[in-house]
Parts: structure tokens; sequence; C-alpha cells
């Protein structure tokens, strides 16, 4: 059964079909987004003890927010171009060099007694911030030519 | 590898963004493609010559097409 969007879609422009996949897109993301960070405030209260958290709860929480992650990643990687699928991948290439690099660096350095020792968060920070200035850079570049 | 993707877009009248939204891509893919920073795949490259209702070998060329 097709929809009465897409019963309309074949009789817009091509400027607003793209206007109209856009605006698609960016609203599926503020929802993935606005799910992220209310599961992150729910996850925060119950670990300040404001709200009950059981193991079997958290655990199906979990799985939701992981399978809720995986499912719009899918969904819009299969969405966008093949350019924006390149750009998604030359950056998470970049992400995953950066995560080895710096992870293994920093073990590396904390057994000589160089570094303090490894905090997950910081690497998992630090690959988070890599992958985005690449994949910001890749755009900027296209942008400017 | 070029293409005559711009001036044909031109001669149909269509901006960038309306063929974009015609061949389901973004609109700096077509721009990418027109300047030659972009290679399309080759389901894209068909994609696009049916829209201009040509060849495909009319719209793609080798370097001096």
């Amino acid at each position: 059964m097709t929809s009465p969007e897409t019963n309309s879609t074949s009789s817009l422009s091509g400027e607003a079909r793209l206007r109209q996949r856009s605006r698609r897109i960016r609203n599926v993301w503020i929802a993935a987004l606005s799910v992220g960070f209310l599961s992150g405030m729910a996850f925060g209260l119950a670990d300040g003890g404001a709200l009950p958290l059981s193991p079997a709860l958290f655990w199906t929480l979990l799985a939701l927010v992981a399978g809720g992650v995986v499912a719009v990643n899918v969904w819009f990687i299969r969405r966008v171009d093949e350019l924006e699928v390149m750009d998604n991948l030359w950056a998470s290439f970049v992400g995953v060099i950066a995560h080895i690099l710096i992870g293994a660096g920093w073990v590396a350095a904390a057994a000589r007694g160089y570094a303090p020792a490894p905090d997950v968060l910081a690497v998992l920070m630090a690959t988070l911030v890599v992958t985005l200035i690449a994949y910001l850079g890749l755009k900027l570049r296209r942008r400017l030519g | 590898m070029n293409n005559r993707l711009r001036l044909l877009r031109a001669e149909k009248g269509w901006s960038q963004a309306e063929l974009a939204g015609r061949i389901d891509v973004s609109r700096q893919a077509v721009n990418a493609i027109e300047t030659g920073k972009h290679d399309p795949s080759l389901s894209l490259a068909f994609r696009i010559a049916r829209e201009f209702a040509l060849p495909i070998e009319q719209v793609f060329g080798g370097d001096d097409a």
C-alpha cells in the first residue's frame, strides 16, 4: 500500500522532491537525537537514584537503544546518495584508525608509566571528535571545491 | 571522466537542485559530478542518462568527451 505522500511525490518538481527528502531525513534525525537525549537523561536519573532501574529493565532499555541506533543509521545510509555514503565511509575509516591509534597508544604509554591508566570514555570521545572533524573536513572540501 | 551534464541540464533549464530531486541525489552530488570531482556509479550514471532520455555514452565519455 502506498501512502498519500508517495502518490503525490511523482507529481512534484525535482526541487520539491529534494526539499521533501531533506526534510524527512532532518526530521528523523531530530526525532532520533531527541529519543537519544531523553534516554541519556533517563539513565542519568537512574544512576542518581531518582528512577528505579532493575538489571532486566536496564538490559532491555540498552537493547532498545542499540536497536534504534542501528535502525536509524541503516535507514540513513540506505536513503542518502552515494556521495554521502562515501563521506560517511571515509569519516568512519578515519575514526576507526584514530580509535586504534589513540587506544593502543595510550595503553602502551600507560604501560611504560608515561601516561595515566587509559580512560575508555576519553578514548571514545576522542574517536567521536576525530570522526566528526574528518566528516566536516570532507564536507568543507566539497563545498569549497 | 568528463561529462556533458552541465550543458544538458542548461538545455533543459533545470537547476542543480531540480536535477538532484529528479535523480534522487543531493544537490552537492550533482555539483560534484558536473565539476568532475566525483565519478558516478554505473547505476547512477544510467539514471542520469535516462532522465535526459539519452544513451549513457552521450552523457558520459572518456577523458576527451
